[in-house]
């Protein structure tokens, strides 16, 4: 039985109500209902309050900078096939700073999970727009309301090619953790967009607001077609959450590069052949 | 200066002066020292390029300024070469390419390479027919020639085998015919040299050094070592990733190193500037980092396809912060190998990144070389098999934290770009900053032991130093062999320097520096490590390397020699 829980005393840096604690939650006991070696696992974050969610999961973690915990992840995935690889961060970090690394990875369809915490707003760096921000948030660097249009990063994944893209809440705990237990299970790039009340500097996109403009997708989706995906996707009114695509046809990273051709050895175990070398003199 | 004869080919790109260039040189060095560059101009075909072939009795690795022998490829390509011609210039082309003006003022010798291709089947023979006409001139085996072009063809077919050998022999002949034929006799003593490129020793060193995973992004001349080892793929099991930007290229090395491979980047300036704040990543996560920075001119685009001596700087202090780093800058082939290798050797071993700043004319120039024999203890992972209670920042007494992989062995592999404690997890102690920063830059003690030396030649009195780094060390070497007062000091380790070149400097009499940039920045380096001026400078930053002639000339203005 795996335990990706702490058993000592953290003070963890959110703040009280955070949704982040829920998803905390839901995190290690999706990981711990799979069953996985927690040193088999491996986070990969940037900077923000979410992306501190590595230090509070017992597993391996690379928390390094702004934007690029996935380039990260998508390296770490790639030489050593053998480990279960999150990334992890907020929006800003993802979708904001990380934006080019977003596009190519989906490209790469790398064998990760891609969790962002999605609250619409900054936390860390107080109370700025995030991309995903409304029109009409006022903050302190937009103090006549967001007037750009927010990122729709669902229909964004799915147009780039995403071969799993689902969305979860973290008010609704049970289906969010199922969530997170199918995109680990999938072979290949899976984006899990989690919305989130942020209780301290986003008052328009609250717990309630959420509840009220989200639903969740039933057995009637077909999830392994692109063009429906996209029109739930592309339906502002009302947000849909799930799995809004699931497509395993598509070849992960390490079956599509050249490089491995069914050998799935880490390069680390891999020797040299230091006569082959002098010999190209 | 070596007795020697500069041979230039001048015309557009796209015209094939490489093909004779390689032809040339791939034959020449069974029989004596030679050595070629080309200057090239950032477009894909027109323009005006030029290579320059320079052959000698002795071995040499420097251009030389004045042309002997100018070979034309369309009538606008001897503009921007007059002020490199002398009285004696010989200027070989079709009759076509010069004016009558240019006819009477210079010994101009018509020749027509695509008559003469066309006689042996195919105009596209004309290279080759020029390949023929200088090894006629030079009077070089016919033999080494032919296998050369055998060699290059035989995939083409036999026809055009016959055909290539054809257009040689003609211009062979006909150059051994002509009155501009040279009484060039090779060195007796000479021993068939391998030729190679700096682009080709780095790729060898870093497949000795163990890379096994390269992200980069395209920019010149930074590309070619990964187009190399994309080319190697296969057979010795290098993953190369195309990133997106430079930015993921650098960070997905970091987290390459992490999981347990041998990873480095390759790029220019413009392209590490993007980097930075990678390399600052790899200074607190205490992860390793190999990273290749060819210098072209800047600020900014500069000029693309050019060279220049002037990132030093910018590689010094890339990244917010302290921490420790290591810079080499190759000047000798051998080198290349050897430091190429270590770098991956030492980013491991301490943790740190490590630069191998090379430029386009060390890069791209075809040199000759020695048998070089590759290093064997630098591919080895400095990686331990983690216990349950592994930290991966701990302190240990050795001064270096021992660096576990996640996935082998029980403990778990925590690494934070935040100040953090020996576990990993961040802090806000001020205590733990402090140790933890000492810990890091503790690391310039520990390496102490791996800092080489500067290679000293020349006098061995050290009283009139010529110092140089990276790649003008074989344009300083030829002048300071033919200039037995001077002694050249040669730094391909530029940081962090060993103490003992402060008494070096110390006891000389006299000092010049020798850079290819505007500024001095490696003798500023010098004068800020060791409190020693060093007004003394000869400095380029046109976008071309230095000519042998030219520096001599310069160092004669100084009254060195």
């Amino acid at each position: 039985m795996s335990n990706f829980n702490f058993n000592y005393d953290i003070d963890m840096a959110w703040c009280p109500g955070c949704g982040n604690f829920p998803i905390r939650d839901m995190i290690i006991e999706a990981l711990n209902e799979l069953n996985l070696d927690p040193t088999q696992v491996v986070f990969s974050s940037g900077i923000g309050q979410a992306a501190k969610m590595p230090q509070y999961i017992d597993s391996n973690y690379f928390n390094g900078l702004h934007g690029r915990g996935l380039s990260v992840a998508s390296a770490i995935s790639a030489v050593n096939p053998e480990l279960v690889v999150i990334a992890e961060g907020g929006d800003g970090d993802m979708y904001g700073e990380g934006g080019n690394h977003l596009i190519h990875n989906i490209r790469r369809n790398p064998n990760l999970l891609h969790i962002v915490h999605d609250n619409m707003v900054y936390g860390l760096t107080k109370g700025q727009a995030a991309p995903t921000s409304p029109i009409g948030l006022v903050t302190p660097t937009q103090i006549d309301g967001v007037y750009n249009e927010p990122i729709n990063p669902m229909a964004l994944a799915l147009s780039l090619g995403a071969t799993f893209v689902a969305r979860g809440f973290s008010g609704d705990k049970q289906k969010t953790k199922e969530l997170i237990k199918q995109a680990i299970q999938h072979k290949g790039y899976a984006i899990l967009d989690i919305f989130h009340p942020c209780v301290t500097y986003n008052k328009i996109n609250t717990f309630a607001w959420f509840k009220r403009n989200t639903y969740w997708l039933d057995e009637t989706h077909d999830k392994t077609n692109l063009q429906d995906a996209l029109k739930v996707a592309l339906n502002l009114d009302k947000l849909a959450c799930g799995i809004l695509y699931q497509n395993n046809d598509t070849p992960d990273y390490h079956t599509r590069n050249p490089f491995y051709q069914g050998n799935l050895t880490p390069l680390y175990k891999r020797e040299r052949d230091l006569d082959k070398v002098q010999e190209l003199l | 200066m070596k007795e020697s004869i500069t041979i230039v080919l001048s015309g557009e790109a796209g015209q094939g002066l490489q093909t004779v260039e390689e032809f040339l040189v791939e034959s020449l060095t069974h029989e004596t020292y030679v050595f070629s560059s080309k200057e090239v101009m950032s477009r894909v075909r027109g323009g005006n390029n030029s290579v320059e072939i320079r052959i000698s009795n002795h071995p040499i690795q420097a251009l030389r300024y004045t042309i002997d022998y100018l070979f034309l490829f369309n009538n606008h390509s001897l503009e921007r070469l007059l002020p490199r011609l002398h009285s004696k210039t010989q200027i070989i082309g079709e009759d076509s390419f010069l004016t009558d003006d240019q006819k009477k003022q210079f010994n101009f010798n018509e020749v027509n390479f695509i008559e003469i291709a066309k006689q042996a089947g195919n105009r596209l023979y004309f290279n080759i027919a020029m390949f023929g006409f200088i090894s006629g001139l030079l009077n070089s085996s016919k033999t080494f020639a032919h296998q050369t072009i055998t060699k290059r063809f035989i995939r083409k077919g036999e026809d055009v085998v016959n055909g290539n050998i054809t257009a040689f022999n003609l211009g062979y002949d006909l150059a051994q015919d002509s009155s501009l034929k040279l009484d060039f006799k090779p060195n007796e003593n000479f021993k068939p040299l391998k030729v190679l490129t700096g682009n080709d020793v780095l790729s060898i060193g870093a497949l000795a050094g163990g890379v096994n995973y390269l992200a980069a992004y395209p920019m010149s001349p930074g590309t070619t070592l990964m187009q190399l080892l994309e080319a190697k793929t296969h057979d010795f099991g290098v993953l190369v990733e195309q990133a997106e930007d430079e930015i993921a290229a650098l960070n997905m090395v970091i987290g390459a190193w992490y999981a347990g491979a041998r990873a480095m980047t390759t790029t220019s300036g413009g392209g590490f500037a993007l980097m930075t704040e990678a390399v600052s990543l790899a200074g607190i996560t205490e992860n390793p980092a190999v990273i290749h920075v060819a210098q072209r001119p800047g600020p900014a685009t500069g000029l693309p396809t050019r060279t220049e001596q002037a990132d030093l700087n910018l590689v010094l202090y890339a990244g917010h912060g302290e921490f420790p780093r290591v810079i080499f800058a190759p000047g000798k082939l051998s080198s290349g190998v050897e430091l190429m290798a270590r770098s991956f050797h030492l980013a491991d071993k301490y943790q740190i990144p490590v630069f191998m700043l090379s430029d386009q004319y060390w890069l791209e120039s075809l040199a000759q070389t020695d048998d070089i024999t590759i290093p064997r203890n630098y591919s080895k992972n400095h990686i331990i098999e983690t216990e349950r209670d592994y930290k991966r920042y701990a302190f240990d007494p050795s001064g270096l934290s021992p660096r576990g992989i996640p996935g082998l062995g029980k403990g778990f592999v925590k690494v934070d770009s935040d100040e953090h404690d020996e576990e990993g997890l961040l802090t806000e102690s001020f205590d733990m900053r402090v140790r933890m920063h000492e810990k890091r830059l503790n690391k310039f003690n520990l390496m102490k032991e791996d800092l080489l030396e500067p290679s000293v030649e020349g006098n061995p009195t050290k009283k009139n130093l010529v110092i140089g780094w990276g790649s003008t060390y074989g344009v300083i070497h030829e002048i300071v062999t033919s200039n037995p007062e001077l002694t050249h000091v040669h730094f391909e380790h530029v940081y962090p320097l060993p103490d003992s070149v402060e008494s070096l400097l110390r006891d000389a009499d006299k000092i010049v520096v020798i850079e290819n940039n505007a500024t001095g920045q490696f003798a500023n380096l010098l004068q800020m490590t060791f409190g020693i001026k060093l007004n003394n400078r000869i400095l380029k930053y046109n976008g071309e390397p230095f000519h042998v002639d030219e520096l001599e000339q310069k160092l004669k203005e100084k009254a060195y020699v």
